[in-house]
C-alpha cells in the first residue's frame, strides 16, 4: 500500500509538471490472496484528491499461481463497484510474472485475454455493473485473434441457455488499446472488435522504441500502422485517436480545463 | 484434394466408462485393468455421425488422433496412462481399418507428470510401424498447469524429438485436459501451445540439434501470429545478440514451425498465412467437435473452414493447393505410403 500510494504520487507530481501532456491513471495495490476491496480507499484518493482519471487492473496478481479469482468473480466486485460510482475505466494489463514457462514475451498477452474471457463468459458481471469500463491492453491480449472460437463456444451454450446474449454482444462490452507491433495485427484488431472500442494506445517509450529495420519507424509507432489501413475513414481514425478516448475516460474532458470540473453522472457509455 | 490435419475420434463411450472405471479411484476398484474390446460393428456405429459431417464439407482425407481430454494426464499411475493410450491408438488404428480411404492415423503419446518423454519411444514405434501411423500429437503441459513441464526448448523433450527425427514424423503440439478454474478449454489450448511455440522459437538450440524437426502448432498457432510484432521487436531487443552465433531475426525462427488453420474467423486466418507464410500452414478444420456448431450469421458450422479459405482473394490457385494439400504430403512424409489416395 505505501509503495502504491507513493508510485501514485510520483505520477501526480509528473501530471503537475505537464499539465498539457499528461494525465495519470492509478495503480491499485494489489496483492496476492488479498480482496480487491483493499484497492478502494487508494482509488478514491487518486480520482478525488490527485485528478487520475483511471485505473490499471493487474487481473494476476498471483503472479502465474493461479491463486486468483478470475475477473468474473464477485471477489472483484467492491473494486468494480468503486470504478462505476467514481466513473474511471481499469485498463487489463499484466504485473510480475514469476511464470517459469513463460517470460514477458507471452505472459502479458496471455493474462489479459485471460482476464477478458473471464469478462466474456461471464454476462452477469455487465448485469450487475452496466457501466462498467474496462480497456484490454497490448491489442486485446488474444481475443481478436481468436475470435472464430469463442464465437463457438458461445454458440454452444445457447443452444443450452437461449436467453444468453450473443458472444458479440458480449464483445462489445469491451474496449482494447493498439499496443501491437505490426500493422497486420492493427488491422485485425480494429475489423475484429469494430473502430468504436479501439482507443490509441503506444507503450511509449518502452522497448518497442526499437527501430523495426524492415519498416524503418520504431515498433512502437503505432500510429503509422493506423495510418496506411486505407478503408479506415478519417472519422474513423478521429474516434481511434482521440473521440473514443474521450468518450471512455470521461474524467478526461473535464480534465483539460481543470482537474476535478464536472462531468456527465451517466458516463461514457455507448449509445 | 481436401487433407484435414486436425481432427479428433472418439470412438465409443463406454470405453471413456471403462477408462473412467480405474482412474481416480484406489482400492478394489482399481485393479483388474485390461483390455476393453470395441467391436467393428460399434466402432462404425460411432463414427456414423463423423464421418457424414466430415463428407458434407467435402474434406477427402483426414488425420485422426485421440481426443485432447482422453488421455488422463491427472491420473499418477504410469502403468494405467501408458494402457489407455495404447488402447487410444488401437481404436483410431482400428478406425483407420474400417476407413482406409478417409482416415489415416496419428499416435497420442503417453504422458503424465511420472512419465518421462523416454517412456513413450517404445509406443513412438508400435504406433508407427505397426499400426501404420503417420505422426503424433504432444502435449506441451502434461501437468495441467500443475506441475510445470519444462518449456519445449528444453532439453528434457530430446528423447521424443529424437524419436520424431528417426521416424520422420512430425507431431501436432495441441493442449491436453485443463484443470484450471481461471482458464477453461477455449483459452487453455491457445494459451499452452503458444507457450510451447514461444519456448522453441527462442530456443534455437533445439534447431541445430534438430534441424529435420517438424512440430505443427494448433489452432491456428495459438496467438503467436498476432503477437508477431511483439515477438519481433523483442527478438531485436535481446542483450548479447552480437556474441550469440545462434541468433537470428524472429522470423527466422518462426519459418521453424508448421501451423494449422484451426481458426473459424477469416481474418485471422489471413493474419496467420501473412506473417507465418502460406508453406507453413496445413488446412485443419477440428471437424467434428465444438466448432461444428452452426454459425446463423452464415447457416454454416464454425469448422467449416475451406468457405473462409476459399473467400481469401489474394490466395493463388497453388497456394490453396499447398494449403489444402501439398503442405500435409510435403511435412507428413509417410503420408503418401500409408494411404492409397
Amino acid at each position: 500500500m505505501y509503495i502504491t500510494q507513493q508510485v501514485n504520487d510520483l505520477f501526480a507530481r509528473c501530471v503537475g509538471l505537464y499539465p498539457d501532456r499528461f494525465v495519470a491513471m492509478a495503480t491499485l495495490p494489489q496483492v496476492v490472496g488479498v480482496s480487491p476491496a483493499n484497492c478502494v480507499e487508494e482509488l478514491e484518493r487518486c480520482v478525488n484528491e490527485l485528478g487520475f482519471i483511471g485505473c490499471k487492473i493487474n487481473c494476476d496478481p498471483g503472479e502465474g499461481t493461479g491463486d486468483t479469482p478470475h475477473l468474473g468473480e464477485r471477489w472483484w466486485y467492491p473494486l468494480y463497484q468503486r470504478m462505476v460510482d467514481l466513473d474511471t475505466p481499469g485498463l487489463l494489463h499484466g504485473g510480475h510474472y514469476n511464470y517459469g514457462r513463460e517470460p514477458e514475451l507471452g505472459y502479458y498477452p496471455a493474462e489479459v485475454t485471460i482476464g477478458a474471457w473471464a469478462l466474456l463468459r461471464t454476462p452477469q458481471v455487465f448485469r450487475d455493473f452496466p457501466n462498467l469500463k474496462i480497456v484490454v491492453g497490448h491489442g486485446g491480449g488474444y481475443v481478436p485473434y481468436q475470435l472464430g472460437r469463442a464465437r463457438g463456444f458461445r454458440l454452444n451454450e445457447q443452444l443450452r441457455d437461449p436467453d444468453l446474449e450473443s458472444f458479440d454482444s458480449s464483445l462489445g462490452r469491451l474496449y482494447f488499446d493498439t499496443v501491437l507491433y505490426n500493422a497486420e495485427s492493427v488491422e485485425l484488431l480494429i475489423k475484429a472488435v469494430g473502430v468504436e472500442n479501439v482507443l490509441f494506445g503506444t507503450d511509449k517509450p518502452a522497448n518497442g522504441d526499437t527501430i523495426d529495420p524492415v519498416t524503418g519507424h520504431a515498433f512502437n509507432d503505432i500510429k503509422w500502422y493506423i495510418d496506411q489501413i486505407p478503408w479506415l475513414t478519417e472519422a474513423d481514425r478521429h474516434k481511434i485517436f482521440e473521440a473514443n478516448a474521450r468518450r471512455v475516460f470521461t474524467r478526461f474532458q473535464g480534465r483539460s480545463d481543470q482537474a476535478g470540473a464536472p462531468r456527465d453522472p451517466k458516463g461514457g457509455r455507448r449509445p | 484434394m481436401i487433407i484435414d490435419s486436425h481432427a479428433h475420434v472418439t470412438g465409443p463411450a463406454e470405453l471413456y466408462e471403462y477408462f473412467r472405471g480405474f482412474t481416480n479411484v484406489s482400492g478394489p476398484a482399481a485393479r483388474g485393468f485390461g483390455r476393453f474390446s470395441i467391436s467393428d460393428e460399434r466402432l462404425e456405429e460411432s463414427l456414423a455421425d463423423h464421418l457424414t459431417e466430415v463428407e458434407g464439407v467435402g474434406t477427402e482425407l483426414q488425420l485422426i488422433v485421440a481426443r485432447p481430454w482422453a488421455i488422463p494426464t491427472a491420473e499418477r499411475r504410469s502403468a494405467l496412462v501408458m494402457g489407455i493410450a495404447q488402447q487410444l491408438n488401437d481404436m483410431i488404428a482400428q478406425s483407420v481399418r474400417l476407413h482406409s480411404d478417409r482416415f489415416v492415423g496419428l499416435g497420442a503419446l503417453p504422458q503424465c507428470p511420472s512419465l518421462k518423454p523416454s517412456d513413450a519411444l517404445e509406443e513412438m514405434e508400435r504406433c508407427v510401424h505397426e499400426l501404420g501411423f503417420i505422426g503424433f500429437k504432444i502435449n506441451p503441459d502434461p501437468g495441467e498447469g500443475g506441475w510445470e513441464a519444462p518449456g519445449m526448448g528444453d532439453d528434457y523433450w530430446y528423447p521424443i524429438y529424437h524419436k520424431l527425427v528417426e521416424l520422420d514424423v512430425p507431431a501436432l503440439v495441441h493442449g491436453g485436459p485443463f484443470r484450471f478454474s481461471r482458464e477453461p478449454e477455449l483459452g487453455y489450448f491457445c494459451q499452452e501451445e503458444s507457450v510451447a511455440g514461444w519456448s522453441l522459437l527462442r530456443s534455437p538450440q533445439v534447431w541445430r540439434d534438430f534441424p529435420n524437426l517438424k512440430l505443427i502448432i494448433g489452432h491456428g498457432g495459438g496467438y503467436i501470429p498476432y503477437q508477431y510484432g511483439r515477438a519481433r521487436c523483442f527478438r531485436l531487443n535481446e542483450a548479447g545478440r552480437a556474441d550469440n552465433p545462434l541468433w537470428e531475426p524472429f522470423e527466422e525462427s518462426l519459418r521453424r514451425l508448421y501451423f494449422d488453420t484451426v481458426l473459424f474467423d477469416q481474418e485471422a486466418l489471413e493474419l496467420m498465412f501473412k506473417v507465418c507464410g502460406v508453406d507453413r500452414c496445413l488446412f485443419g478444420s477440428d471437424r467434428p467437435a465444438n466448432g461444428s456448431v452452426i454459425d446463423p450469421r452464415t447457416g454454416r458450422s464454425l469448422n467449416d473452414v475451406r468457405p473462409l479459405i476459399d473467400a481469401i482473394e489474394w490466395l493463388s490457385e497453388s497456394d490453396r493447393h499447398a494449403i489444402y494439400e501439398g503442405n500435409a504430403r510435403r511435412v507428413y512424409p509417410r503420408l503418401n505410403l500409408a494411404s492409397d489416395r
